[in-house]
């Protein structure tokens, strides 16, 4: 069964490591994907260099962002995203320690099709998915 | 996902207070505010005060203000009443409703201080003043002005006292509104009682002389058009009747752009100066005259001897030389005047040259040397000389017969001055004769009697014809001495007067008759008084008896037979007479009226020097091309010269100062090549002490009627006063320009300082958000690893784990989240101490009704929260209040005793123009004395409740920054009521 791909943007590998504990709690077994900052990703997404292989590095389904990135920001990568025709339909979320209210405004603003606040629960993670509908797939 | 009340939270108990380092960084913007020496105070866009610096809270202090009190009280109520019209007031006024920062400066009355105060519109809408104490120096400037003041007080003083002692009068003419004034002194010029006529351009105008007055208008006029100085002397008639000359001299000072403010100036009155002139002018024109009537005379006497009908030739004695020719003898001779005049008269005569008989120039010669020896007339015998005929008529000569006299003419010391040379043409005569037979070249006896005949006929015709020249002589001469203007008249060898022309007999001798023939000793006794008629006996009979001339002074006395006083000059000559005795002539000017003249000049001319004295005015003059320099003592003073000394042009520019020579020469050059007026200012130098003299000169050049330029007269003037008052003045200008740019650039300075401060302070608060935000992401995060990883520990070890070690990885959890908590309170704190806080109409009955649906922990049966009534409407910030509301009902549910329900009435009342909310709690109380504390950061009283001791923290600065307040009332153990005060919403409700 091919599950596909979760990317998730994150530098932080404490956040990275109860990221897949989260998931695996909340029995999310996709294939979890990370990269530690937003040209990366950006990157990834459009298919650069190494990443062209697809076999490899396959386009994911959903998009776990950090908002605070090295290199290029996670509302930069967001909006890069949103104004990619072949791929500005992916479901991105928006993971942050901040809870601030401009932040979850922007963030929605910006195309974002969730905001989770850190740590991920693996509660969090279920809602989530239901809200997303990824699960039943 | 996690809900939003965690936002909330705030004001939950925390167990511990964070480290001090960190907390010391949070407090850093603060603490910049704090330290600074000037006085800080901010108010919010309703005007109430929110915060204070320490400076400011000293300085309201020592003016027995308390600032923890004036907190949430408005400004203008409490500390600027409406009543003061202060700059303070006006500039923060003005920064409140314009949004324009303001400088300036404002006197405490109470305290008797200066404050500079600078207030800049905060984004709330508020306004954040900056003030500081500038009593001392503001105590210098105005001793410094006071100073100045005074000196400039005494300086006008004993100006106002010079020019009173010397009766110059001043005025001030205020162009831009036409308002002249002027002081007592020129009231008196003016012909008016001193200070008891209203001054204005109309008086003055109305006093200057009709003639004059369209001038002075003109000029008045082309003062205020372009700014010329005023410079004129005109006529003011005075109340009597009498008119009056005034030099006037104004100067016009402008305004920064150029246009002419006013004109002050100084008038002396020069009547005196103009009469001199005036008289000046005419005896000039007298002697002129005269002059010009004696050259008429001589010119006409020289005319008269050249027309003489006789045949004249004048020769030097000695050298027998031409003096003169008459017209006759021109003509008859065939010459020219110029031809024969300076040559000797042999030359002029030679003999005939194709005649070898001639004897003319010998027998010429021989006479005239009879006549030097014999000083005596000789005539001699009818002369055969040709004379030469010029070439135009033919050349050659042609025969003439002459019957030539010499006569000797001596001056006055009796020697011989010149010959005259009178020949008759008798060539008709001879002709005739010779055609008659009678005049041969043989010399028989008949001939010689017949030669003789002729002589005799020659003779007798000739001494009728010198009688009859004679004749014409006296005649002639009596009538050049009778036009003349001057008095003659002969007294002869036996004393008696001979001869007097038309002003000895009109004048002098008018009551001597008869005159002619009479004693001259008698008719001198009948004219004046004794001594003086023996001694001018005496001196005519001194000149008549050694031929010694005689030169009057001046005679002045009164005459014996009349009632006047008359003024002559005389001289006396002695003459030979005709007939070989000596006479004494005796010319005389009747100068009574030129010396009544000249003295009324001179008594002009000494007022006028008292004048020009009092002016310090010196005379100069020059002959162009400066040859000859005339400087009076006061010019010679002004160039630090002696009386005594010379003065060459070379001189003059020698004691110019170097830096003036050029423009000086200039000047001159100019004044002399373009026929301007030479108006200067210069310095002059001694060459001794190095000392300087400012002069001003004033000079005209003369040209004469052919344009060249004769003369270069002037004046100078000592204005080394002037100038150094002016200096003075200037200086006192710089000094203020100068005080006045250190000032500015102190203003700048300040200005520069606050820019600074700001862009320091900008900074800082850049630095927090960054540190914010490194709080939240950075600093958090290990924090959650931490609880994430025990909690991860609890889940899975949890059956390996004993109860001692759950219960610890409890604690630990339990720490995190606290410290995570704290962490996001105190960046609540600092978000609200410089978040932007828009003030606008809030629903609060709308806002806590919403609260209270959300949350569970005000809900049953957790709690009982109700609202009394309906809240009135307030000027706040939304989120603010909503953060002030949440954190004080958690308080109220929270501080409750262990198994006691939370029960909490929340209520609003309008109070003025403020609205009051009542939290009141059934909760544990407060001890009165620490109802303040607890409104202070990390201030707990109790550590049974978690919380971390900022959420009342919050609550005040926000109700503060919203212009409100927030307190508290409570007893320990019967609950507490918690109040928010904020301004009502007025404007808005009215507006709906």
């Amino acid at each position: 069964m091919n599950l596909g791909t979760i990317l998730y943007v994150e530098d932080d590998e404490n956040d990275v490591f109860i990221m897949q504990y989260a998931l695996k709690k909340a029995l999310i077994v996709h294939v979890l994907k990370v990269l530690t900052d937003g040209a990366q990703a950006i990157r990834y997404l459009g298919g650069e260099g190494q990443f062209s292989n697809r076999e490899q590095y396959p386009m994911p389904f959903l998009v776990l962002l950090d908002l605070k990135l090295p290199k290029e920001s996670g509302f930069n990568v967001l909006k890069w995203i949103r104004a990619r025709p072949s791929i500005h339909t992916l479901q991105v979320v928006v993971l942050s320690s901040s809870n601030h209210p401009d932040d979850i405004h922007r963030a929605h603003a910006l195309g974002a099709n969730a905001y989770l606040t850190k740590p991920p629960t693996p509660v969090g993670l279920i809602e989530m998915a239901g809200s997303l509908k990824f699960l039943d797939r | 996902m996690q809900k939003k009340r965690e936002n909330n939270s705030t004001g939950r108990v925390a167990i511990r207070p964070v480290s001090q380092a960190r907390a010391s960084s949070l407090e850093r913007s603060a603490s910049i505010l704090e330290s600074i020496t000037d006085g800080f105070h901010v108010i919010n866009a309703a005007g109430c005060f929110t915060e204070f610096n320490q400076a400011a809270r000293r300085v309201f202090a020592t003016q027995g203000l308390n600032t923890d009190e004036l907190i949430g009280k408005h400004i203008f109520n409490e500390v600027f009443p409406q009543s003061a019209d202060i700059p303070a007031r006006r500039a923060i006024q003005l920064t409140l409703t314009q949004r324009i920062p303001t400088d300036a400066e404002n006197f405490h009355e109470p305290s008797q201080r200066w404050y500079s105060v600078q207030t800049f519109p905060t984004p709330e809408g508020g306004v954040a003043t900056f003030f500081h104490d500038i009593t001392d120096r503001k105590k210098g400037e105005t001793e410094e002005r006071q100073r100045a003041e005074q000196a400039l007080r005494e300086k006008e003083e004993r100006l106002r006292a010079a020019l009173t002692a010397s009766g110059t009068g001043t005025f001030r003419w205020n162009i831009q509104t036409n308002a002249l004034d002027w002081d007592e002194s020129l009231d008196r010029l003016f012909g008016l009682p001193p200070g008891q006529t209203v001054r204005s351009l109309e008086t003055f105008i109305a006093r200057v002389h009709p003639d004059d007055r369209a001038g002075v208008i003109e000029r008045c006029a082309r003062c205020a058009r372009e700014g010329a100085d005023f410079d004129m002397e005109f006529r003011v008639v005075w109340c009597d009747g009498s008119v009056h000359w005034l030099d006037d001299k104004g100067k016009t000072f402008f305004d920064g752009q150029g246009r002419p403010l006013y004109m002050t100036g100084a008038c002396v009155e020069i009547t005196a100066r103009k009469e001199s002139e005036r008289a000046l002018r005419e005896v000039l024109a007298a002697e002129k005259a005269a002059r010009e009537e004696a050259d008429a005379v001589k010119a006409q006497f020289r005319s008269l001897f050249e027309s003489a009908p006789g045949l004249y030739l004048v020769l030097h004695p000695e050298t027998l030389k031409i003096a003169g020719a008459s017209e006759a003898y021109l003509r008859a001779t065939i010459t020219e005047r110029a031809q024969i005049v300076g040559r000797n008269v042999f030359e002029v005569l030679p003999d005939d040259p194709s005649d070898p008989s001639a004897t003319g120039v010998q027998t010429l010669s021989a006479s005239l040397e009879r006549v030097r020896k014999r000083r005596a007339e000789d005539v001699m015998a009818v002369q055969r000389y040709p004379i030469r005929r010029p070439e135009k008529q033919g050349g050659g000569f042609e025969e003439r017969y002459w019957s030539p006299i010499n006569s000797p003419v001596f001056d006055s010391s009796g020697n011989l001055a010149f010959i005259i040379h009178r020949v008759e043409d008798v060539t008709e005569y001879v002709r005739l004769k010779q055609q008659q037979g009678v005049w041969t070249e043989s010399s028989s006896l008949a001939t010689r009697r017949d030669q003789m005949e002729a002589e005799i006929v020659v003779r007798s015709l000739e001494l009728k014809r010198a009688e009859e020249a004679l004749r014409r002589g006296a005649e002639l001469l009596n009538v050049l001495i009778d036009r003349s203007p001057s008095g003659f008249y002969i007294v002869d060898a036996d004393f008696r007067i001979s001869h007097v022309n038309a002003v000895s007999r009109e004048r002098s001798f008018r009551n001597v008759s008869p005159t002619i023939g009479r004693r001259f000793d008698e008719a001198i006794r009948i004219l004046w008084p004794e001594p003086l008629a023996t001694e001018i006996i005496g001196i005519f009979q001194h000149t008549l008896e050694t031929g010694e001339p005689y030169k009057s002074p001046g005679l002045v006395s009164e005459r014996a037979d009349l009632e006047i006083v008359e003024t002559y000059e005389w001289q006396l000559e002695r003459i030979t007479m005709p007939d070989g005795r000596f006479s004494v002539v005796c010319y005389f000017y009747d100068t009574t009226q030129l010396r009544e003249t000249e003295r009324e000049l001179r008594k002009s001319r000494e007022r006028f020097d008292i004048v020009r004295d009092a002016a310090q005015v010196g005379f100069w003059f020059c002959d162009l091309p400066f040859d000859k320099l005339i400087w009076d003592n006061r010019v010679k003073e002004h160039f630090w010269l002696p009386p005594e000394s010379s003065v060459t042009i070379d001189l003059f520019y020698e004691r110019i100062h170097r830096d003036d020579r050029e423009r000086t020469r200039a000047a001159i050059a100019a004044s002399i090549a373009h026929r301007t007026s030479y108006d200067i200012e210069y310095r002059t130098v001694s060459p001794t002490s190095g000392q300087e003299k400012w002069i001003r000169a004033i000079g005209q050049t003369s040209y004469c009627a052919e344009g060249q330029p004769i003369r270069f007269d002037g004046v100078t003037l000592d204005i080394t006063q002037n100038k150094r008052a002016e200096e003075e003045l200037r200086a006192s200008r710089t000094e203020l320009a100068e005080a006045n740019k250190k000032l500015t650039s102190s203003a700048k300075q300040l200005e520069s300082l606050v820019e600074e401060r700001t862009a320091k302070l900008t900074e800082i608060i850049g630095e927090l958000e960054g540190f914010s935000y490194s709080i939240t992401h950075d600093t958090r995060a290990p924090l959650r690893a931490v609880n994430s990883f025990s909690q991860m520990l609890a889940e899975e070890y949890a059956d390996k784990l004993d109860d001692h070690g759950k219960r610890l990885l409890g604690r630990i959890g339990q720490a995190v989240t606290r410290m995570d908590r704290l962490i996001q309170d105190v960046l609540q704190y600092s978000k609200v101490l410089r978040d932007d806080l828009k003030l606008e109409a809030v629903k609060a009955d709308q806002l806590v009704r919403g609260m209270l649906e959300t949350y569970t922990d005000f809900q049953e049966p957790r709690a009982t929260v109700v609202i009394e009534g309906e809240l009135p409407e307030v000027l706040a910030n939304e989120a603010a209040l909503t953060q002030c509301f949440s954190n004080i009902l958690y308080n109220a549910v929270k501080f409750v005793p262990a198994g006691k329900k939370p029960c909490v009435t929340v209520s609003g009342e309008v109070k003025g123009s403020v609205v009051r909310f009542w939290i009141e709690d059934n909760g544990i109380g407060i001890e009165p004395k620490y109802l303040d504390k607890i409104f202070g950061l990390f201030q707990r009283l109790s550590n049974e409740y978690e919380g971390t001791g900022v959420g009342l923290s919050i609550v005040r600065k926000a109700v503060e920054r919203m212009g409100g307040k927030a307190g508290a009332e409570s007893e320990l153990g019967l609950g507490s009521r918690f109040w928010l005060e904020l301004n009502q919403a007025r404007n808005k409700s009215e507006q709906r």
